[in-house]
């Protein structure tokens, strides 16, 4: 009885408590280095995909990891572009890059985009934000490793020998060269670029506050 | 049973609402408050690292503006920059038709004071100890660095022979500096010992035994073995290594494989792996070169391998060495045979050619510079008396033109070119080479117009002013480079650590000018938060806070805090001051300045002994009066100094000092109070003394003497000594004339008043090479300071140091001393009024090397002792040049002077007329040896006086002259100063 009596107050003050305190409406998820990916990043990231991929969102435990090793990538490119003063975007670049992708996705029809954009949670903002930071990932890859990479004749042509359609002529690899290069390029500056994040990812302090993320397989 | 149903419904309930917080908390809420006015921005716990003013200015997210998701994020974003949050949660509810949001926030930690506790002795000492943790002061704080920092301390233990320690981690969480003060309690146990090392590998060219012995870790002709300690290992396997080495075995390895701890006897036992490789013979058939100069160049030697890049290097540097010697055609190369019966033979094939001589060097075509500045810069030098051969190779030449160049490309030349040319058998003679080099300067390039963008937060008026890049002045990449250097120091002095400077030119109107263009980003400027101080103990937080130029508010300048942390050394309490950035790559304006010191042992002993060999005038025995002219003596000496420091934790220093040799007992106590009343350029010291000197032999002289001196540190160079003393002289056993007696033998009590100022601009105060050194010393005793005598005294001191050429110095100096005595009795007895005791006396290693210490100057007409004077001139000249290798150097000198009753007494005369006769100038030269040491160098001077005075002596003792005075019937010894002289001691003659 005694119990009871010491219990009931307890137990209202329990159950008004996260009333009282309100609803968490953001908070840190992961900490990578001295910078943060938030909660709501990583729900904002998932839900960009899928509008981009005109998908359902997808917010299951597995997502949420993948979109955020995603943006722990994301995090450790902005660092090394903020200590090695790699230029940013100019001002605007965002709304020229929305402007192109209404015009490639939605034939130029602005309301329609608004409209799907508002479907999946998002503001145009979400969207012109998304699009500079994969503007600026690309100068990156450009400026950091894109100079380094060496492309020979021998690779090229052990390339066009590889991929060419059976019974091409020689001549053709002349006419192909400068796209092939190209293509290698990328494709070692990519390499070049996930190597380096790995060595990132080990000798940057990333902490899971949201430990249910922790533990996402390595990429 | 109710009981059993409540507390599982609780539970239920419990769980219920935990459950409903993650959910919440999973499915981020917020998109309802979208836009809604944010009514109120509260922060749990209310007491945050910033203040309020500070959070406004973090936070994006502000009261009475529309609530945005993104905003939220932006504001964790921002905070957690800073570096002082570990955790931020935001919550929000809706409150008056709008939203309340609340950070919950966690915040980080910083490592404060790391310290440790031991119970052991060292090595390892408590600073090695805080190192081996590696925790820094400032950095943020992270428990799970302390498993590997007391694994680190573990390691450095047992390399030290504690096997088995117990270390404690101690942390004190300080909430105000978001500090955690690390202390380490340390308790080992005795140091193991080391055992006979286990030696594994090939044996056969040094035994195990050997091996062992090698080591050094038995104890010396004491059985057992020493306790191990990580120098000792290091040091004993250095020594096996050299072992092979000096059988020419230059490729052996020795490796220790670690130390068995051998718990229950508290031994270790050594495992040692040798290799000893094959013998390596280096040889240069046909050339001789000395082991010595062969180690030196080939560096085989020093890096234990053999390969091709090191035998390469080799030959380059045999090459060098031989051109250095005459031989500029030499060629060299190299014979590597392969590895048979475990041996193998290098060989140096050397073609030294003819030798050569470096004759003479011609440069041409230079207009804008003489050709003497082109010259010292130069590394090519024609034979001289110093260099037989003159110093010439190829590479020099090489890197000469490279010089030139240089130092007209930095003076605006952009296009100058040297050309060289090289002459053999120069003017016909065999062997002789010329060296031309013709200089093709080009135009010189002037810069149009300086344009400075960027400087948007510093005045940098004057800054700009000061460039070397003025319209107008020369254009040159290394101008450039120095005024970048000045921006960035100007903005790093002013707090803007991220401050970056770029330029650009392009061709200006007129013809070989530029417009130049430098563009400079300001960054953030970051201020002082606070100036935190830890480890103060005993000492006044007061004395500590007057040093910090810095406080809350000042631009974080690196040259600022480098400054405070030389003056806390300066204060000579601290034995270590440490200073770090709290949080420094936090992304805040305003930072903490953190400095911890170590105060240093409180007390500190101090014993020397020592000998002084010189030619020391005349016995100890009262009743003796031979050799009043000095004979080779040696005087033991014994000091003891007990300092205590920080003497009531107020920085000020109490020392009491002792020195008793066969010549002088003294006692002495000082008090000294750095920067005094707060006065940073003022230190007193207050001393207290009791000598009993009997190194000037006419007497023995007790003193009892008490006096205060201020220090003034007007600039660095200029010092002055404000001094008052107040003393009691009494003098006995004089070895004088006794009718003199009445005059002389009395006490006297002195109050002086002296200022002393000195003017140090020499390069080295201890070997000086350049430079001046002036001392102006004014003093004046008088009735009025409680003085029984009243003199002036002035004694002035000019040297200076002068650099002929690379290698010689000439140095000079000259003093002259005055003492005129005024106020003087009626009554006085004639002669000099001076007290005995506070005359002149010169003479000696630092005055006059042509005569024993305290000889120059009067002496007493019967027994010839010296009486001193009131006067004194003396002129030093000494030419310093290398004598051998660079430790030994030699010394010609010439000394001048004497010590005069009066001033109308000095005089420039070389002849003594008399042996009554000392006003004229003793004149000495001679040579020294100077050993170079790190406390100066031991200097050996040898003299050979030209004049020495000549005067009369009494060949007897004290009481046979007093029987012969009284009958008037002494009968003078004519003697004279030996014209040898020789001075052994520490540090150059001035």
């Amino acid at each position: 009885m005694r119990f009871c009596v010491h219990a009931a107050p307890l137990l209202v003050l329990t159950m008004a408590a996260p009333f009282a305190q309100g609803v968490i409406v953001d908070r840190v998820a992961i900490t990578v280095g001295n910078k943060v990916i938030t909660e709501s990043e990583i729900l904002r990231r998932i839900r960009l995909t899928a509008f981009q991929n005109d998908e359902k969102p997808d917010f299951s435990v597995a997502a949420k990891r993948a979109a955020a090793k995603e943006l722990i990538d994301q995090k450790l490119v902005e660092r090394e572009m903020d200590v090695g003063r790699y230029p940013h975007a100019a001002p605007g670049t965002g709304k020229t890059l929305a402007e192109d992708y209404a015009k490639t996705s939605y034939k130029s029809d602005r309301t329609a985009m608004d409209a799907a954009l508002g479907k999946y949670g998002l503001t145009e903002h979400d969207l012109e934000e998304e699009l500079t930071l994969q503007s600026e990932m690309l100068t990156f890859l450009d400026l950091r490793f894109r100079p380094a990479v060496q492309v020979t004749d021998d690779d090229v042509v052990k390339y066009f020998s590889e991929h060419a359609p059976p019974g091409e002529r020689p001549s053709t690899l002349n006419e192909m060269r400068a796209a092939i290069e190209q293509k290698l390029t990328s494709a070692r500056a990519a390499r070049e670029l996930e190597t380096w994040l790995e060595e990132q990812r080990v000798s940057t302090k990333i902490e899971y506050n949201d430990k249910d993320l922790e533990d996402a397989p390595a990429r | 049973m109710r009981h059993r149903n409540a507390t599982s419904i609780l539970c239920v309930l419990m769980s219920g609402c935990g459950l409903a917080g993650r959910s919440a908390a999973q499915n981020i809420a917020g998109a309802d408050f979208e836009g809604k006015r944010i009514i109120s921005v509260a922060f749990d716990p209310a007491q945050q690292p910033f203040d309020a003013a500070e959070l406004d200015e973090i936070l994006p997210v502000k009261q009475n503006q529309p609530y945005s998701a993104e905003n939220i994020r932006a504001a964790i974003e921002r905070l957690y920059a800073t570096g002082r949050y570990q955790d931020i949660q935001v919550d929000a509810n809706p409150s008056d038709g709008g939203v309340s949001v609340r950070f919950i926030t966690k915040n980080s930690w910083f490592i404060g004071k790391v310290s440790a506790i031991v119970d052991f002795t060292e090595p390892p000492n408590a600073g090695q100890i805080v190192n081996a943790s590696r925790l820094e002061l400032g950095d943020p704080f992270d428990a799970a660095q302390m498993p590997a920092a007391v694994e680190s301390i573990r390691k450095l233990l047992v390399e030290n022979g504690y096997f088995d320690p117990m270390i404690h981690p101690q942390l004190q969480y300080d909430n105000t500096y978001q500090q955690v003060h690390i202390t380490f309690a340390i308790q080992t146990g005795k140091r193991a010992s080391y055992m006979a090392p286990a030696v594994s590998g090939d044996t056969s060219v040094l035994s195990a035994e050997a091996i062992g012995k090698e080591t050094h870790w038995h104890r010396f002709l004491l059985p057992g073995y020493r306790g191990i300690t990580a120098s000792r290992t290091r040091s004993g396997i250095g020594r096996v290594r050299l072992k092979y080495e000096n059988s020419n075995r230059l490729l052996a390895t020795v490796v220790l494989d670690g130390i068995e701890e051998k718990k229950a006897e508290n031994k270790g036992l050594p495992k040692i792996t040798v290799n000893p490789g094959p013998t390596v013979k280096i040889t240069t058939p046909g050339t001789k070169i000395s082991k010595g100069h062969l180690r030196e160049n080939v560096p085989v030697f020093e890096e234990h391998t053999v390969d091709a890049d090191l035998l390469t290097e080799g030959s380059g540097n045999l090459r060098d060495y031989f051109q250095a010697q005459g031989y500029f055609d030499t060629t060299v190369q190299y014979r590597q045979q392969a590895v048979r019966n475990g041996a193998q033979e290098i060989t140096y094939i050397i073609e030294r050619g003819r030798r050569h001589k470096f004759v003479y060097l011609g440069i041409s075509g230079n207009k804008y510079f003489d050709e003497r500045t082109i010259r010292e810069r130069m590394f090519l030098t024609p034979a001289s008396f110093a260099i037989r051969n003159g110093r010439y190779s190829d590479a020099f030449v090489r890197r000469d033109v490279e010089t030139i160049t240089d130092l007209y490309a930095s003076n605006g030349f952009r296009d100058a070119k040297i050309t060289t040319r090289s002459e053999d058998n120069y003017k016909g003679h065999t062997g002789d080479l010329a060296e031309f080099f013709a200089i093709d300067e080009g135009p010189q390039y002037f810069v149009a117009s300086l344009d400075v963008q960027g400087a948007h937060k510093l005045d940098l008026t004057k800054v700009i002013g000061s460039l070397s890049s003025q319209p107008g002045q020369v254009f040159s990449e290394f101008n450039v480079a120095a005024d970048r250097e000045t921006i960035i120091r100007q903005y790093e002095q002013n707090g803007f650590p991220d401050a970056t400077f770029e330029w650009s030119s392009k061709p200006g109107a007129k013809a070989h000018t530029f417009d130049l263009q430098f563009a400079i980003n300001e960054g953030e400027q970051q201020f002082v938060r606070q100036v935190v101080v830890t480890g103060l103990e005993t000492t006044r937080r007061s004395l500590v806070d007057r040093e910090l130029e810095l406080g809350p508010g000042s631009p974080l300048s690196p040259a600022a805090m480098s400054d405070i942390q030389r003056r806390l050394y300066d204060l000579g309490i601290f034995s270590q001051v440490n200073m770090a950035i709290q949080n420094p790559d936090g992304d805040e304006q305003r930072k903490y300045v953190l400095y911890d010191v170590e105060e240093a042992r409180r007390y500190s002993i101090t014993a020397g002994f020592g000998v002084q060999f010189a030619r020391i005038g005349g016995s100890n025995a009262v009743t003796d009066l031979s050799d009043p002219g000095g004979a080779p003596g040696v005087s033991p000496r014994v000091s003891l100094a007990v300092s205590r420091l920080n003497l009531f934790g107020s920085g000020q220093t109490g020392t009491i000092q002792g020195v008793v040799s066969t010549l002088q007992r003294r006692a002495v106590t000082n008090y000294l109070v750095p920067k005094i009343f707060g006065l940073q350029k003022f230190d007193a010291n207050f001393s207290i003394l009791y000598d009993n000197t009997f190194d000037v032999r006419t007497f023995q002289s007790k003193r009892e003497e008490g006096s205060i001196k201020i220090t003034e540190h007007v600039t660095k160079p200029i010092t002055i000594f404000y001094d008052f003393t107040y003393r009691h002289v009494g003098v006995s056993n004089l070895k004088i004339d006794p009718l003199l007696l009445p005059q002389l033998a009395q006490s006297v009590r002195v109050g002086i008043a002296e200022i002393n100022l000195i003017q140090d601009r020499r390069d080295d105060p201890v070997d000086a090479h350049k430079g001046i050194y002036n001392t102006v010393d004014v003093g004046l005793a008088t009735k009025a300071f409680g003085s029984q005598t009243s003199f002036a005294r002035i004694l002035v001191r000019n040297a200076t140091y002068h650099k002929l050429g690379s290698k010689l110095v000439f140095a000079r100096e000259t003093q002259i001393g005055l003492q005129p005595a005024f106020a003087i009795p009626a009554n006085a007895q004639p002669g000099d009024p001076i007290p005995l005791a506070e005359r002149f006396f010169a003479g000696g290693g630092n005055t006059q090397r042509g005569l024993p210490e305290n000889q120059a100057g009067p002496r007493d007409p019967l027994t010839g002792f010296p009486l001193g004077g009131s006067a004194m001139f003396f002129n030093n000249t000494e030419l310093r040049f290398p004598l051998y290798g660079v430790n030994i150097n030699g010394v010609l000198f010439e000394d001048a002077g004497n010590v005069f009753p009066g001033i109308g007494s000095i005089s420039f005369r070389t002849v003594q007329r008399n042996p009554q006769d000392f006003d004229y100038m003793v004149h000495a030269v001679g040579f020294g040896i100077r050993y170079r040491t790190p406390i100066g160098p031991l200097r050996l001077d040898l003299a050979d006086s030209i004049n020495p005075p000549k005067f009369n002596g009494f060949p007897g003792n004290y009481s046979q002259l007093v029987q012969c005075s009284a009958a008037n019937t002494c009968q003078a010894s004519l003697q004279q100063i030996s014209h040898f002289q020789f001075f052994f001691s520490i540090g150059q003659a001035f």
